[in-house]
């Protein structure tokens, strides 16, 4: 088959994949729903109880988990695109570890608000994650080209670290307070609401457009700095927008769902396994992996064992990692 | 009318010791010219101070009659097409490599034909490029500088990573290239030099030492200064390289 008939076929697979786990998860759970009544829900009929369940709880988590696996998906790809390193993972820069000091300092500061549905510790985590982005930005902006990529990646470690000392240093005189943070950094998609998908969606609707339209300018990069910029392509700018599309997609899906592991590192190689490296192919594939795999897993970890919910982030672990893994060696060649 | 013109060029890294020193060089027509000299004699500098790779030099730049820090990267990209020594991993198909000839000004149909059958190209092109040779994949880049059509070429070490067969091929098709553009290519490779370069410019620490043109006799003491070759090994590099 050629290139552009695999990916044509990979995008109907996994749009009609997504459709799939979007009914399931609507009608699996505690109470199981027929799909009949689902769908007399979607055209404005049904009892009261089952529209709650289906419009309050099953269809926002999905919703929501959909477009936190996009942004991870996305974010992941953009950084391992920028530092031309499969190895690299959204949470590389820093961002959870200050999205888990903003909530933190807000718990600390005892305001009780949200805001359109999102908790003011939410939203004081993504502004001290913005300020991590706009940090690391300004340095590496400031610093010549041929640097700056080795500053970013040290800077967020570093910064990261930073964090983590603060939030363990509080935790030392506030156990109960330590006990919060790391459970709304665990939180993934129990008690969503609809405004937390309205809050991301648009996120990943512009990142995902901002990376498209940049997909000839991300093969081109691929190559090598000097190789870029000898094409018309402006590195400094180039690093900026990779870098601010990534922090950004990250910090939201932290916000709303506090941190998923691997999903991030991982869905984007399996999109180069199934229609490689160029990027116009592999931005789309890695999207629709991500809308598709993380409902997938939610599905999975709250259905696996009755009347009780597993954290996604074990099932993303044990079923994912292993399904990388033999997708990884199944290959002769392994890394591009 | 000035092509590439020059003047008093100096730049050192970061305040460290000038790695182009009061440099100048004028190209007024059409040909192949070589700078040469020894590694960290400031050609590949050179070449990136003109790309607008490096800012921050001292002198004046000037790519067809306009001073380059007037251009836009994105003009200088349509006027220069660049090749480093360098050969990247690049993970995507040869097609699409090429294809960056004709970025960022639209992917308009290019002679692969021509490409393919003069650089031997038309089984790997569904390939991935890091998967070829080196060099395969320096025949590739070629072609992709090839494809570019600008009024200016500039290549760094373009023989390097290529057989004998392909070093002469390459070499040919340079030579017909540059009956309609400036080809300014960076070797150390005097044999290259030699027998490719209407204009010879020699480096020596940033500093231009000389100029030779096609049918000057080479002589050994300007040669032996430029890669500083010791008085006891002159005999034998008189005998490896076969000068008169």
């Amino acid at each position: 088959m050629d290139s552009d008939r695999k990916f044509l076929f990979y995008v109907i697979f996994l749009l009609f994949s997504i459709v799939l786990v979007g009914f399931l998860s609507v009608c699996a759970g505690q109470v199981k729903l027929p799909l009949s009544s689902v769908i007399d829900v979607f055209l404005g009929k049904g009892n009261s109880l089952i529209r709650t369940i289906v419009l309050d709880i099953r269809l926002p988590r999905f919703l929501l988990s959909a477009s936190v696996g996009g942004m991870l998906a996305l974010s992941g790809l953009s950084l391992q695109t920028l530092f031309r390193n499969p190895l690299v993972d959204p949470y590389f820069l820093g961002v959870s570890s200050a999205a888990e000091f903003g909530v933190t300092v807000a718990i600390l500061m005892g305001v009780n608000i949200s805001v359109f549905g999102i908790s003011f510790a939410s939203l004081f985590a993504f502004v001290s994650a913005l300020c991590l982005i706009f940090l690391l930005i300004r340095i590496s902006s400031s610093l010549g080209v041929e640097s700056s990529k080795a500053a970013i990646v040290l800077i967020g470690i570093a910064i990261s670290y930073v964090f983590s000392a603060a939030n363990n240093l509080i935790a030392l005189y506030k156990k109960d307070l330590f006990l919060q943070t790391t459970f709304w950094s665990m939180k993934g998609f129990n008690n969503v609401s609809i405004s937390q998908f309205y809050f991301s969606f648009p996120f990943l609707v512009i990142g995902f457009l901002i990376l498209f339209a940049n997909a000839k300018k991300m093969n081109i990069y691929l190559s090598s700095d000097l190789t870029a910029h000898s094409l018309g392509i402006d590195i400094k700018k180039f690093t900026v927008l990779m870098l601010t599309v990534s922090a950004l997609l990250t910090s939201v899906s932290v916000v709303v769902s506090g941190t998923i592991v691997f999903v991030g590192l991982f869905i984007p190689h399996i999109g180069r396994l199934l229609v490689g490296d160029e990027r116009k192919k592999l931005v789309v594939i890695t999207v629709l992996l991500g809308l598709f795999l993380l409902p997938l897993f939610d599905l999975v970890s709250r259905t696996v064992l009755p009347g009780q919910e597993i954290p996604v982030n074990t099932i993303v672990s044990a079923i994912g990692a292993p399904f990388f893994l033999y997708l990884f060696l199944r290959r002769k060649n392994g890394i591009h | 009318m000035e092509y590439i013109k020059v003047t008093n060029l100096s730049f050192s890294y970061s305040g460290e010791r000038d790695v182009i020193k009061n440099f100048s060089l004028e190209i007024n027509k059409n040909g192949l010219y070589v700078l040469m000299g020894e590694n960290g004699s400031g050609k590949t500098t050179l070449l990136k101070i003109l790309i607008k790779y490096i800012n921050g030099y001292r002198g004046s730049v000037k790519i067809l009659g306009k001073d380059l820090k007037e251009f836009s990267l994105k003009e200088i990209s349509r006027e220069i097409a660049f090749l480093e020594s360098e050969i990247p991993e690049i993970p995507l198909k040869v097609r699409e490599v090429l294809s960056w000839g004709r970025f960022p000004y639209g992917e308009e149909e290019f002679k692969k034909e021509y490409l393919v059958g003069v650089l031997n190209l038309s089984n790997v092109m569904e390939k991935k490029f890091s998967s070829l040779s080196s060099g395969e994949r320096k025949r590739v880049l070629l072609g992709r500088i090839f494809v570019q059509r600008s009024k200016i070429v500039l290549i760094d070490e373009p023989f390097n990573f290529l057989d004998p067969r392909y070093k002469i091929e390459i070499a040919d098709m340079l030579k017909i290239l540059s009956r309609k553009r400036i080809v300014l290519i960076a070797t150390h490779n005097l044999n290259a030099a030699r027998y490719l370069g209407e204009i010879i410019f020699l480096l020596k620490g940033g500093e231009l030492k000389g100029v030779l043109s096609k049918g000057d006799v080479f002589s050994l003491d300007a040669i032996a200064d430029i890669f500083g070759i010791k008085d006891s090994m002159k005999k034998e590099f008189l005998k490896f390289y076969n000068i008169e």
